[in-house]
């Protein structure tokens, strides 16, 4: 293991234990005195993404270029940009237990990411896709996605607390979620802050499609996948706003779509390598002649 | 521990009638701790007195004490305090408990958490316990054993607090409301109550949700004097029962209380206000019987409908669990008690330590005194580094013979065996008696 690498498993280390510990605190508060541990707690998820933080950086000098592309770093950077989103909202917000049910899956995230390949394996990427422009659309679209998966995760506790309501099964853990406004302005906040983020993406992506006359913009499924999550924003929005949909109906429609999104993009990706399958059969049958 | 007694009524052994005899102000406290050590061998005296107890926490060092004498000296001091020979005092001596020693500690341990309290888990003793034992500290009559009882007790009673969930849930309807609005909304501070009808739990509603931050109620009343004066009371606004529709989409909080044969909220008001209000939820609280809003509002879409008896299920269940928490309570308050009991043993032992140390410190005075005579005598110089060096080494060797003894005293008296351990100390290093003690080393 080379000296950067190591350097980088440690950061990574460092980051996951800043994430396993602040999730653990703050899961502690939801049913024990809160006091100053709700503090701490933060300070140890800010601790844990700086450390986050540091690896992408050293990573991006090693590399050369942005560590955005390429399976293992796009998780990477996956991992950190919902924890900005989250605590971009959490500052915002001041919403004391919303940490208590993010952090535990950003801890699970991070430790995952002890055991992928180093996020510094060499790239088998084009070059012209680590130029800046690509690098910020890119950038900007997963923070679409990290605000999209908050919200998700903001519906799903809202679904929670309302069923507990609605059947008024009032049990020991209700006081722990937070309120339904509180949820439905978290809602809001994520849709609207990753509705512009996403949107100035996707604006980027496309410049760069039509200045190079690229085509496979509308093909590949990772844009395609973009376009639709912009769709949904567009959608939700729209139902919040004009619909003046908000509640139990809104959170269904985010979980609905999150799921037809993700199968969509799937479905999408298992297409795209069977079409590449068949698109060289010539060239399989030449290297099994003998 | 023995030397601890208490002597007392609660709303478990006696009636309110006989309460109130024995009930002091807490104005009086000072003069009947001051007339309880003059009336009987107590030591320390601690009175906690509240509506649903009074109770007398005393020190006595006397080992012949009965619990006939404690409590004897007890009432006559009450009735030294009322200025007369009051028979019903006198009377009531016959309903009061008595414990002692471990028991006695116990009790306190149970009564500042709350697991003798009518209501289980109400936090207002805890504070009612503490300024008792504060009155009895300031006024001299708490200074040791007692007061490290309590201490440790009101230090149990937070650990109970922290540990269990006998004081999670809420325990009357208002408070339960409460804590459901504040479950849908958050902050109350953006919640505005609409109160239709004008009964007193309507009221009381009112007023816990303006205490928690709700503001500007509107009232909607049959009677326009009524409503007005619950509007300028709350600082609202008040509306004829017709305007009903309107006042629901300005409304959040809903508390109905009328005694309307037929409901007056229907589905369509709910619905209509619902649309206009953008699908903001709406909480409803229907405390009326018959019920004043149709149950079918319930099942629309963020409109959250709970009548009298859901209330009341809530609270039902919150006492059932609070009532589940009182054994991993208890466990909480036998771990204190023990932690105190081996404090207190150690207590027995710290006048004989304490006398050790003096011994050693004179008779290293004496010696360091024996060798600056000699130095003189010899015409050797003795400064203020030799003496300094002389000093430290004749302190070591006299730290270094007492670490032995003093740990196995420490010891024996964790053991409950500090007395007979102390004693022969005494014996083998002719000690001072205990009598002869300044006062602050005096158990």
């Amino acid at each position: 293991m080379s000296a950067t690498e190591a350097s980088l498993r440690g950061l990574l280390g460092l980051s996951a234990l800043g994430y396993t510990l602040s999730s653990t605190i703050w899961g502690w508060t939801l049913f024990g005195p809160r006091g100053r541990a709700v503090g701490v707690a933060r300070l140890l998820a800010v601790f844990g993404w700086l450390a986050h933080t540091a690896t992408l950086a050293l990573a991006w000098v090693h590399l050369g270029h942005p560590p955005l592309l390429g399976g293992t770093l796009a998780l990477h950077f996956f991992v950190w940009a919902l924890v900005a989103s989250f605590g971009l909202v959490d500052r915002l917000l001041r919403v004391d237990s919303l940490g208590a049910f993010f952090l535990p899956w950003m801890a699970c995230a991070s430790i995952s990411l002890l055991v992928v390949p180093s996020p510094i394996a060499p790239s088998t990427l084009a070059a012209e896709v680590h130029l800046p422009s690509i690098a910020a659309h890119v950038a900007l679209v997963f923070f679409g996605y990290a605000f999209f998966t908050l919200a998700c995760l903001a519906s799903t506790l809202f679904l929670a607390q309302d069923r507990a309501l609605k059947r008024k099964r009032i049990g020991p853990y209700f006081r722990a979620l937070p309120s339904l406004d509180e949820l439905d302005l978290l809602h809001a906040r994520a849709m609207s802050t990753g509705f512009a983020l996403h949107s100035a993406g996707i604006a980027l992506g496309l410049l760069y499609a039509v200045q190079t006359g690229s085509t496979r913009v509308f093909r590949d499924p990772a844009s395609l996948g973009a376009f639709a999550l912009w769709g949904l924003f567009c959608l939700l929005i729209g139902l919040r706003w004009l619909g003046r949909q908000r509640g139990r109906r809104l959170a269904t429609w985010t979980l609905a779509g999150m799921g037809l999104l993700l199968v969509g993009i799937v479905l999408a990706r298992s297409g795209q390598r069977h079409g590449e399958r068949l698109a060289r059969p010539s060239e399989i049958a030449s290297e099994e002649r003998p | 521990m023995e030397s601890i007694w208490v002597v007392g009524a609660s709303h478990h052994t006696a009636p309110l009638e006989v309460r109130e005899k024995l009930a002091v102000g807490a104005g009086e406290l000072p003069r009947l701790l001051e007339a309880l050590r003059r009336s009987g061998p107590f030591e320390e005296a601690v009175a906690v007195s509240t509506c649903n107890r009074t109770e007398f926490y005393v020190r006595v060092e006397d080992a012949d004490a009965t619990p006939e004498r404690i409590v004897s000296a007890t009432v006559s001091a009450l009735a030294r305090l009322r200025g007369e020979q009051d028979a019903g005092i006198e009377e009531s001596a016959a309903l009061l408990y008595v414990h002692r020693g471990r028991e006695a500690v116990r009790h306190l341990f149970r009564v500042a958490a709350s697991l003798d309290s009518m209501v289980l888990g109400e936090t207002q003793i805890l504070g009612q316990v503490r300024e008792a034992f504060e009155t009895a500290r300031e006024n001299g009559h708490a200074q040791r054993l007692l007061a490290r009882t309590f201490d440790r007790a009101l230090k149990a009673a937070r650990a109970v607090h922290r540990g269990t969930g006998l004081t999670a849930g809420a325990l009357s309807v208002a408070s339960v409301a409460v804590d459901l609005a504040g479950q849908i909304f958050g902050e109350l501070s953006r919640v505005r109550p609409l109160v239709i009808g004008a009964g007193q739990t309507a009221e009381l509603l009112l007023r816990h949700l303006t205490a928690a931050g709700a503001r500007r109620p509107l009232i909607a009343n049959r009677d326009p004097e009524r409503a007005g004066a619950l509007a300028a009371e709350f600082d609202g606004e008040a509306f004829a029962l017709d305007r009903l529709t309107a006042c629901l989409e300005q409304a959040d909080v809903v508390i109905s209380s009328t005694g309307s044969p037929r409901p007056l909220v229907g589905i369509e008001h709910v619905q209509g206000a619902q649309r206009r209000r953008a699908s903001r939820p709406l909480f409803l609280i229907d405390l009326a019987v018959p019920r004043d809003v149709d149950p079918a509002v319930g099942t629309l879409e963020s409109v959250y409908l709970y009548d009298l008896d859901d209330l009341q299920q809530v609270v039902a269940r919150n006492l059932e669990r609070r009532a589940g928490e009182v054994e991993r309570g208890s466990r909480i308050l036998e771990a204190e008690l023990e932690k105190l009991e081996v404090e207190a043993r150690k207590i027995v032992v710290a006048p004989t330590i304490a006398a050790l140390t003096r011994g050693a410190d004179a008779l290293v005075a004496r010696e360091l005194e024996r060798v600056r005579a000699r130095f003189s005598a010899q015409g050797r110089a003795f400064d203020a580094s030799t003496e300094s060096e002389v000093l430290k080494s004749l302190e070591r060797i006299a730290r270094g013979l007492l670490h032995e003894p003093i740990r196995v005293l420490k010891e024996e008296a964790a053991r409950g065996e500090g007395l007979v351990a102390a004693s022969w100390l005494a014996h083998l290093f002719a000690l001072e008696r205990a009598e002869e003690l300044p006062e602050e080393d005096r158990s």
